[in-house]
């Protein structure tokens, strides 16, 4: 069966097509505009090539030849080229496939600085194939690895999987295997979970592989539950991702259809099903057992582990709970073998992760990279960063590497070493523009917002966190407040039940500790970064004001007025935001 | 099988808020009390008890987007006085995955990158202008 589709597949993926990337970044780039300016039937619907910056990226592949990706398309004749490559060459997994002929005069793709250091096992599919097409699935090596599982022995798959050394890569990095092995030896009814609720703000690769490649995470969940001996599966995923639930229900119908979900899969006597449980908006239930309470219809407030999931989860059954990434991941492992996997990356962090780049780099996007790489290679030479002040990796509750530190190599064990975290992988660049303090306030405003209340530590301790923090932003804190916030964070860090709270105050301390001439600036009433909005003035430089207006057009205060064909900034209105001087192309907008 | 999670979310984007009614259904068809379904209902960011007006601006307030200056938007709805219309909602969100388009603002449903107060300021006005003519 698999043979026929994958020959259709085949047909489909290296005939003459224009592919638009239009996953949701795409759209917002304006994707489905230049999809509506193609006038070809051979237009397709592709996810994301992970290349951000780029977007909307579209490619085409013509009279046998490999595809040639244009950047930033408005109209496809006028778009800059940005490489060529071969549609299964991203791909860890052995394909069939013609003969394409390639490019002599255009670049390589997979030779573009953002492209170059990059290995994909999770992403392979993404911005390759239809997504809802399970022919191209099938076709990309798709679905194989469960025809393999379903003659295996349960316990060897979980062998496999362990020995790959997989880890979990929503953030805590428990050994995927082991887990596996704990939901397995315990008895009765079981579930496997597929955690979407990518909550961390500045990360979205799970969105990308649900809404690019959404066959990829059923066919690992179904494996999953082959593994452990579940029958029953959910995909919790966030409301705020309209179009990844879209293509997830999509896919779930699709593969039932085909006999790869459902009763009796693959003629086999396994049967497994999916249901998807929508989240509504609560950072916390990305928390396992914050998630597990929100899927059996209660607020999303973390439970005492243990017990684990694995022992007791939903309903009080064993639950294999993981996220999206890594439930990508395993139907390469199954397929490759486990010495694949484990050939990438450090001793202790095994294979690749994708990190979201994001903030203040050139090439922003999706990459995927073998764990160990040093930071500073991923800003730097895929990013193109330059004047780097501190990455913040980890998400919300994550740290700040500053740039002297950029060299550590990126995995689980290192990255903590620093106060940060691996997280799920959002990257986000700062430069001598960002404030560190402010951005360790926004960050506890945020874990502040979200802490759930369940604990009082992580609920008032916070709160209070954000008070202090805030007072030394308007220039009023002391010198006393940075002791007051280290015991604080020491308190909410310790005394917390779930990972929100741990990991909370992780910002403040990173800042703290590589930045804290930055808090005794604000303290004594200056701030570097000029961010802050109490201990900053802005004034107009009339010599330098060509009256282009621009400053006034984007004032969201009316405090800019005209005066003589030239501009000024009335103080009594001025929110001092900087918007005037971000704009202002002639520097005539002084800062003070 | 139907999750109370769903069915509430279903009523939210159906009426634009949570009616008293239809909890009140949902309470008998889930067996689950009035209390826990106001605590559901309070507590996840997507509900709202009250009804929403016509058009809903989420500013987006991840990091990347804030990093990018997101903030000065709520400025903007504030200068706009957005808020003394009751045609409109705003709710900030944080992230919407478009970090690479930061910062990003989100009207009915569309998202759109690389915002400038000077943009949004046109597309309000346009959304209010327009509103107007209709009354």
């Amino acid at each position: 069966m698999l043979e026929k589709l994958k020959e259709k597949g085949i047909d489909e993926l290296y005939c003459d097509r224009i592919a638009v990337g239009t996953s949701t970044c795409g759209i917002a780039a304006g994707a489905l505009e230049v999809l509506e300016s193609i006038n070809s039937t051979n237009a397709v619907e592709v996810g994301c090539l992970g290349f951000c910056a780029a977007e909307p990226l579209v490619y085409m592949q013509e009279n046998g030849k490999a595809a040639i990706v244009y950047r930033n398309v408005k109209k496809i004749e006028e778009a800059e080229i940005l490489g060529w490559f071969y549609p299964w060459e991203f791909s860890p997994l052995k394909l069939e496939h013609p003969d394409l002929k390639g490019y002599k005069d255009y670049p390589k793709l997979t030779e573009h600085p953002f492209y170059r250091k990059q290995v994909k096992i999770v992403l392979r599919n993404c911005g390759i194939i239809e997504p809802l097409d399970i022919n191209q699935y099938v076709a990309m090596g798709g679905y194989y690895a469960l025809q393999k599982v379903l003659e295996m022995e349960p316990e060897d798959v979980i062998e496999e999987v362990k020995k790959s050394g997989l880890r979990g890569r929503g953030g805590a990095g428990f050994p995927t295997g082991l887990k596996w092995e704990i939901a397995r030896k315990n008895e009765g009814e079981k579930y496997v979970i597929c955690n979407a609720d990518e909550g961390d703000p500045g990360a979205y690769m799970d969105r990308s592989v649900l809404e690019g490649d959404p066959f990829s995470v059923i066919e690992g969940m179904t494996i999953g539950a082959y593994a452990v001996g579940a029958n029953l599966g959910f995909v919790y995923i966030r409301y705020e991702y309209p179009l990844a639930v879209k293509r997830i229900e999509g896919a779930i119908e699709i593969a039932k259809k085909y006999g790869f979900l459902g009763e009796n899969i693959m003629g086999t006597d396994f049967s497994f099903d999916i249901h998807i449980v929508r989240g509504a908006g609560a950072f916390v239930c990305g928390e396992e057992t914050a998630l597990i309470a929100s899927i059996e219809g209660y607020i999303g407030e973390p439970r005492i582990r243990p017990p684990y999931p694995a022992e007791k989860g939903l309903w009080g059954k064993p639950t294999v709970i993981n996220n999206v990434e890594t439930w990508a991941n395993i139907s390469p492992i199954i397929l490759n073998g486990w010495k694949f996997f484990a050939s990438l990356g450090t001793e202790k962090s095994k294979g690749t992760k994708v990190f979201s780049l994001v903030g203040k780099v050139r090439n922003s996007g999706l990459i995927e990279v073998p764990m160990g790489i040093s930071l500073r290679e991923i800003v730097e030479e895929i990013g193109m960063a330059e004047n780097v002040k501190a990455v913040q990796t980890g998400g919300p509750t994550g740290g700040c590497v500053p740039k002297n530190l950029m060299d550590v190599a990126v995995d689980y064990e290192e990255l903590t070493k620093l106060g940060s975290i691996m997280g799920s992988g959002g990257m986000v660049v700062m430069d001598e523009s960002t404030c560190m303090v402010d951005v360790a306030k926004y960050f506890l405003e945020f874990s502040k917002i979200e802490s759930c209340g369940k604990c009082v530590p992580c609920r008032l301790g916070l709160a209070e966190m954000v008070d202090v923090i805030e007072r030394i932003t308007r220039g009023e804190g002391s010198l006393s407040d940075l002791e007051e916030l280290e015991k604080l964070a020491d308190i909410v860090a310790n005394t917390s039940l779930c990972g929100l709270g741990k990991t909370a105050p992780n910002p403040l301390l990173t800042t703290l500790r590589y930045f804290r001439e930055e808090y005794e600036e604000h303290i004594k009433g200056r701030c570097p970064a000029g961010v802050c909005r109490t201990l900053v003035k802005y004034r107009i430089i009339e010599d330098k004001c060509t009256g282009c207006g621009l400053c006034k057009l984007n004032c969201p205060a009316e405090a800019i007025e005209e005066v003589d064909e030239v501009y000024r900034i009335d103080d009594k209105n001025c929110i001092k935001c900087g918007s005037c001087f971000n704009v202002c192309k002639f520097e005539a907008v002084e800062r003070w | 099988m139907k999750y109370l999670l769903n069915s509430l979310l279903e009523i939210q984007s159906k009426h634009g808020y949570l009616p008293k009614e239809e909890l009140e259904k949902i309470s008998v068809e889930f067996n689950v009390p009035m209390s826990r379904i106001y605590s559901i209902a309070t507590f996840y960011n997507a509900f709202s008890l009250k009804p929403v007006g016509k058009h809903i601006i989420h500013v987006c307030k991840g990091t990347a987007c804030v990093m990018g200056g997101s903030e000065v938007f709520e400025d903007t709805l504030k200068q706009l006085r957005i808020f003394d219309y009751e045609d409109f909602t705003y709710q900030p969100i944080r992230c919407f995955g478009a970090c690479s388009l930061a910062p990003v603002v989100v009207i009915d449903g569309k998202v759109y990158g690389k915002m400038t107060v000077s943009r949004l300021k046109k597309m309000l006005s346009k959304l209010r202008d327009e509103d107007a003519r209709e009354a």
